[in-house]
């Protein structure tokens, strides 16, 4: 139960921080979610948010440039997942 | 002796490929249902709260370096500002005067009236959101449209409005990559293409014998004529007969708070 709040607080996390701070903290923050938490695919869902928020272009890459990044991340790490070693904290 | 109980048929979730295929549905849905202009309303309404604490934290953190300063330095940016402030007061009664004879011309020639200019607050902008955009206040329900003209002032034209939700809208200025801006140059009158290039700066691909100076400026044609760029630097290649002419914004943005939008209709 501790880990989903935490997890539930890592993603609100990842929302709001770059909202205040700056788009450019999405890819950090995703990539060290994805270290410390196994396969955090809500990651895709906050990608997906803040695509609406910012705005990089009309073209379909730069309209969902975020997103893409975190399915991405997200297939590498699934690839991954049996050759690294993962923190797996959260 | 225990006995464990296992199931002989497994449930469909034991499936990977059927897991992948509906946690993809699951995202397509999700990403879907955000696109739909009352959710992403909701969302900018539930999230400009946090672009305007970004907005104040960057305006303040600029702030610090000038606790640090020497005290000579302040005192003579002061004295610099103070003499600044005196221009402006001579330039602005200069232009309210000019601002009245163009008024009363506008009406004697029976040309079209200014239209309503719409003011907005700037609630984001670079670092926190990508570079030569902007986040603004107002959106649908202030009939702000996509296209719309944004301006930094009375003539000074900045960008167009990229995005437009109901309670804040999104502003694409003319710098920014690939966005062509059609115009002619003020004292020539001549037809000049702009190319957005990033970072504030547009550009400009010339015939080598193109009447172009430094400080000239670009203006966009219409019911009025807006500022849209000013040349910085020509840089000629005699070889290939062209020549690159880099522009700028005709104002600072990142000291822009208010900007003011012009509603398309208006033309």
């Amino acid at each position: 139960m501790n880990k989903v709040i935490t997890r539930f607080f890592c993603f609100l996390a990842i929302i709001i921080i770059p909202t205040i701070f700056g788009w450019w903290l999405f890819p950090v923050l995703a990539l060290v979610l994805i270290y410390l938490v196994k396969l955090p695919y809500e990651i895709i869902f906050a990608g997906i948010i803040l695509d609406e928020v910012f705005y990089f272009g009309d073209a379909f890459i730069a309209a969902h440039v975020l997103a893409l990044f975190s399915i991405i991340s997200i297939v590498l790490a699934l690839f991954l997942i049996k050759r690294i070693h993962w923190q797996k904290i959260i | 002796m225990i006995y464990p109980i296992k199931r002989n048929k497994k449930s469909i979730w034991y499936n990977k490929t059927f897991r992948l295929v509906s946690f993809f549905l699951v995202v397509l849905i999700f990403a879907f249902l955000i696109g739909n202009i009352f959710a992403n309303s909701l969302l900018t309404e539930v999230l400009n709260p946090f672009l305007k604490t970004g907005n104040f934290f960057y305006k303040n953190l600029n702030q610090i370096p000038k606790f640090f300063s020497d005290k000579l330095i302040l005192i003579k940016e002061n004295q610099e500002l103070l003499e600044e402030i005196n221009q402006n007061h001579l330039n602005l009664v200069n232009i309210i005067a000019l601002n009245y004879e163009n008024q009363r011309l506008r009406e004697e020639l029976s040309i079209k009236l200014s239209g309503q200019f719409l003011a907005a607050s700037i609630i984001a902008k670079f670092p926190q959101v990508a570079l030569d955009s902007l986040i603004l206040d107002k959106g649908i329900n202030e009939n702000i449209k996509v296209g719309d003209l944004v301006l930094a002032s009375d003539r000074i034209l900045i960008g167009r409005i990229a995005k437009s939700n109901n309670n804040s809208s999104t502003i694409k200025l003319n710098s920014f990559v690939d966005v062509y801006t059609y115009g002619f140059v003020a004292r020539t009158n001549e037809p000049i293409e702009i190319k957005g290039s990033g970072g504030g700066n547009m550009k400009a691909n010339l015939p080598i014998d193109f009447d172009i100076e430094v400080g000239d400026e670009i203006m966009i044609g219409g019911s009025f004529n807006f500022i849209a760029a000013v040349a910085g630097v020509i840089d000629e290649d005699r070889l290939s007969g062209f020549k690159n002419v880099f522009m700028s914004l005709p104002t600072d943005i990142y000291k822009l708070n208010t900007v003011f939008i012009y509603p398309l209709n208006n033309e």
